[in-house]
C-alpha cells in the first residue's frame, strides 16, 4: 500500500512541480490568461469541438512537459479521475438513465483539465507569478506562491515519507495498516507544516519577489525583479 | 557608508519566556568571513536568524534585547534592501520553483557555470548538490552580506574548498559572510575571525552496561548484506556501476562520497526502496531506514510517544525507560519530535531502530549538523546498537565520522572502491 502511495506521489510531484518544462520564460499573464480561456472553453464547448480542443492539448502537454510528465500525469488520471467515473457510470446504469455520449463527454472534459493543469504547473514560474500578483495584493501573492509549491511540496513529502514507513513501520493486518497510514498521515502534516515554514522564510528572503526589491544599484534586481531571458 | 556589515551588542533573544541568547556582542566587518560556532542549542541559528531579519518580522512570539544591524539599518530593513542572503541548514523546501533551470534563470545565474545538473528537479537532487544550488543563488543575488548556516554538514569535502575559494571571492568583491558550523578544524584556514556561543554545554551519561539481551534471528548468518555486480541507472544515467560489497553481521560499513554521486540510491538499493538494473543483492534480516530527508519523519507528539507506538508495532517487550535513557533522550522525552535538534533526532531514530529490533540499520548522512557531543553521542548509540548484532550501513562526506565508526568504502563515478 506504501509502495503504491510512494509512486503515486513521485507521479505527482513531476506532475504538479512547478516551472519543470522545457518552455520557459512564458509571462506569467499569459499563462493565466490561457488557464482561464482553456478552462472555460472545456466546461461549454459542444462535443465536436470538445475533440479537437482535446487534441491540441494532449499536443501541447507532451511539448511542454515531455512524455515522461504525460505519462505521470495518465497515471494520475487513471488512479484519481477513472473511479469516479465508473461510479458515475454505475449510478446510471442502476437509475437507468445510462448515456454514453454524456459521459464520455464527461470524461474528455476531465482529461482536459487534467492537460491543461499539467501544462500550466508546467509554465508557471513562481517569481513570476508572486511578482504579477504582488501588483494586486502582497498577501495573495504570498498564498498563491505558498499554495502551488505545496502541491509539489506536498507530494514530494508523502512520497519520501511513504518509503520511510514502508520499510520502518510493521502492518500486520487489516489495523496495522490503519495505524501505519494513521502514523503517515500525522508525520505528512509535521512535515508539511515545516515545509510551509520554510517556503515563507525562502519567499520572505527574496526581497525582489514579495517585498518589492526596493534596491535598485547595478548587479541587483530593481523594482519588480529584473526578468532574464531564457 | 559604514564599516562594518554587522553590529550586535547586548543581544538578547527568548521565546516563550525562554531564553535563547544572552548578551551576545558580534562585529562583523566588511570584507570578511566570521564563523559562528557553538553547541547545537546555543542559539546560532537564531541569531542566524535575527541578522537575516526572519526574527521577530515572521516569528513576532521571538522577544529581542539589545542592538543589531545590518550595514547601519535594522535587519528587516536591510533584508527588504535586498542586501542579505541566507542559506538554512535544511534546504529540503527553501527553493521557489521545482525545476533546478527555473531557479536558476530567475536568479539571473548562467547555468553553463554552475555544477548541478540542470534538468533535474529539487528533489531529486542531493541535499549536498541543493545546498551549493541554493549558494550559488544567493551569491548571484547581488546581497552583500551572505549567512550560511552548517554548509560543511552539507558540502562534501573535495568541494569544499572550492565553495570556501567562492566565498573569499565574495568578501573580496566586497561582500561579507556568516558561517554557522560546528566544524572549525575544516573551515579554519578560510575565515577571518571565530565567535563561539557558549550556550547548554551538553555532557551525555554513560551508556548504560547489561542491557536486555536481544533476540538473535540471524544466528549462523555472518554476512547480513551482500551486493554483486548492482548497476542502477536514473533518468538514463548510470549511478552504480557494477556496486559489490559484503557487510557482516554486528559490523559497520561507511560508503563515503561526494555530493550527488549515488550514495542514497545505494542506501536505497540495500533497503529495497529501489529495485537494480542488474546484480545481486542480498539482505539478512529486517532493514531500518534512517533517511537524510525530511530528517524529523516522527509521527507522535512526543518522543516518548514515538517510541511507544514503534515498540507497540513491533512487539517490543522492554523498558521504554530504558530506552529513552539508552539512548540519550530522557531529558526529551515529552518534548515535539519536531522540536528536537538534528543530533536528537538521529538519536530518536535509533532508538526506533532498537525496539523495532531490526537487524541492519541504513543510515543516510548521519553527520548532518552534528556538534562534536552529538557526534560522540551517536558514536555511543551505533556501539551499543552493533554490540547486540545489528549490522550499520550509512553513507555520507564525513570521512571523521566514517572512520570512527568503522570501515570505509569510497563511492567514486558509480564504483565503489574499499
Amino acid at each position: 500500500m506504501l509502495s503504491l502511495i510512494a509512486r503515486l506521489m513521485r507521479a505527482s510531484s513531476l506532475v504538479v512541480a512547478p516551472g519543470y518544462s522545457r518552455v520557459r520564460g512564458v509571462p506569467a499573464y499569459v499563462t493565466l490568461s490561457f488557464l482561464a480561456v482553456t478552462s472555460a472553453a472545456l466546461m461549454i464547448l459542444p462535443p465536436w469541438l470538445l475533440v479537437p480542443l482535446l487534441s491540441v492539448l494532449c499536443v501541447l502537454a507532451l511539448w511542454v512537459r515531455g512524455l515522461r510528465v504525460l505519462i505521470a500525469t495518465a497515471l494520475l488520471f487513471i488512479t484519481f479521475v477513472a473511479p469516479f467515473i465508473a461510479l458515475s457510470i454505475g449510478a446510471q446504469l442502476v437509475v437507468g438513465s445510462f448515456s454514453p455520449i454524456t459521459t464520455l463527454m464527461g470524461v474528455a472534459r476531465m482529461a482536459g483539465l487534467m492537460l491543461l493543469g499539467s501544462v500550466v504547473f508546467g509554465l508557471i514560474n513562481i517569481h513570476e507569478l508572486a511578482l504579477l500578483l504582488r501588483r494586486v495584493s502582497p498577501d495573495l501573492a504570498v498564498s498563491t506562491a505558498l499554495a502551488i509549491k505545496f502541491f509539489y511540496l506536498a507530494s514530494t513529502n508523502l512520497s519520501r515519507l511513504a518509503e520511510v514507513y514502508s520499510v520502518n513501520l510493521r502492518a500486520e493486518g487489516f489495523m496495522g495498516e490503519v495505524r501505519r497510514l494513521t502514523a503517515l498521515s500525522r508525520a505528512l502534516t509535521y512535515v508539511c507544516t515545516v515545509s510551509a515554514l520554510e517556503s515563507m522564510e525562502a519567499l520572505y528572503t527574496r526581497p525582489n519577489v514579495l517585498l518589492g526589491g526596493v534596491r535598485s544599484e547595478e548587479g541587483g534586481r530593481g523594482e519588480g525583479g529584473a526578468r532574464p531571458t531564457a | 557608508m559604514p564599516e562594518h556589515a554587522v553590529i550586535s551588542e547586548d543581544l538578547s533573544v527568548s521565546v516563550n519566556g525562554h531564553e535563547i541568547l544572552s548578551g551576545v556582542n558580534v562585529v562583523v566587518p566588511e570584507g570578511s568571513i566570521l564563523l559562528l560556532s557553538g553547541p547545537s542549542g546555543s542559539g546560532k541559528t537564531t541569531l542566524l536568524k535575527v541578522v537575516a531579519g526572519l526574527i521577530p518580522e515572521l516569528y513576532p512570539k521571538y522577544v529581542i534585547s539589545g542592538n543589531v544591524s545590518v550595514f547601519g539599518l535594522e535587519p528587516g530593513q536591510a533584508l527588504r534592501e535586498g542586501l542579505v542572503a541566507y542559506v538554512p541548514q535544511d534546504p529540503s523546501s527553501y527553493f521557489l520553483n521545482a525545476s533546478v533551470a527555473a531557479e536558476l534563470l530567475y536568479a539571473g545565474v548562467n547555468t553553463d557555470l554552475v555544477d548541478v545538473p540542470v534538468d533535474k528537479l529539487m528533489h531529486e537532487l542531493s541535499d549536498g548538490q541543493l545546498y551549493k544550488l541554493l549558494l550559488i543563488v544567493a551569491t548571484s543575488s547581488g546581497a552583500k552580506l551572505l549567512l550560511l548556516d552548517e554548509p560543511t554538514s552539507h558540502i562534501d569535502p573535495w568541494t569544499l574548498p572550492l565553495v570556501m575559494g567562492m566565498l573569499r571571492e565574495f568578501c573580496a568583491r566586497g561582500g561579507s559572510v556568516i558561517l554557522v558550523d560546528h566544524r572549525v578544524e575544516v573551515v579554519r584556514d578560510f575565515i577571518d575571525a571565530y565567535v563561539t556561543l557558549k550556550g547548554r554545554e551538553w555532557r551525555f551519561p554513560a551508556l548504560r552496561s547489561g542491557r536486555s539481551v536481544r533476540r538473535d534471528p540471524l544466528s549462523g548468518v555472518h554476512v547480513a548484506v551482500s551486493l554483486h555486480d548492482v548497476w542502477v541507472s536514473l533518468a538514463g544515467r548510470d549511478i552504480l556501476k557494477g556496486v559489490t560489497f559484503e557487510v557482516g553481521r554486528g559490523s559497520v560499513l561507511s560508503v563515503v562520497g561526494r555530493n550527488g554521486v549515488g550514495k542514497t540510491t545505494l542506501l536505497r538499493v540495500v533497503s529495497g526502496l529501489l529495485r537494480p538494473d542488474r546484480g545481486i543483492v542480498r539482505v539478512s534480516g529486517r532493514v531500518f531506514y534512517v533517511p537524510q530527508v525530511p530528517v524529523r519523519w516522527f509521527s507522535s507528539d512526543t518522543v516518548e510517544g514515538e517510541v511507544k507506538l514503534f515498540a507497540r508495532a513491533w512487539g517490543f517487550r522492554g523498558s521504554v525507560d530504558e530506552v529513552l535513557e539508552s539512548f540519550h533522550l530522557e531529558g526529551v522525552r515529552d518534548r515535539h519530535p519536531f522540536t528536537l535538534s538534528v543530533g536528537e533526532s538521529r538519536r530518536l531514530a535509533l532508538a526506533l531502530a532498537y525496539v523495532s529490533s531490526a537487524d541492519i540499520v541504513v543510515l543516510d548522512e548521519p553527520g548532518l549538523g552534528l556538534d562534536p557531543g552529538a557526534r560522540e553521542s551517536l558514536v555511543d548509540c551505533l556501539s551499543v546498537m552493533m554490540g547486540g548484532g545489528t549490522t550499520v550501513l550509512t553513507a555520507g562526506h564525513d570521512l571523521v565520522l566514517a572512520k570512527s565508526l568503522g570501515d570505509v568504502c569510497l563511492l567514486e563515478g558509480g564504483v565503489l572502491r574499499c
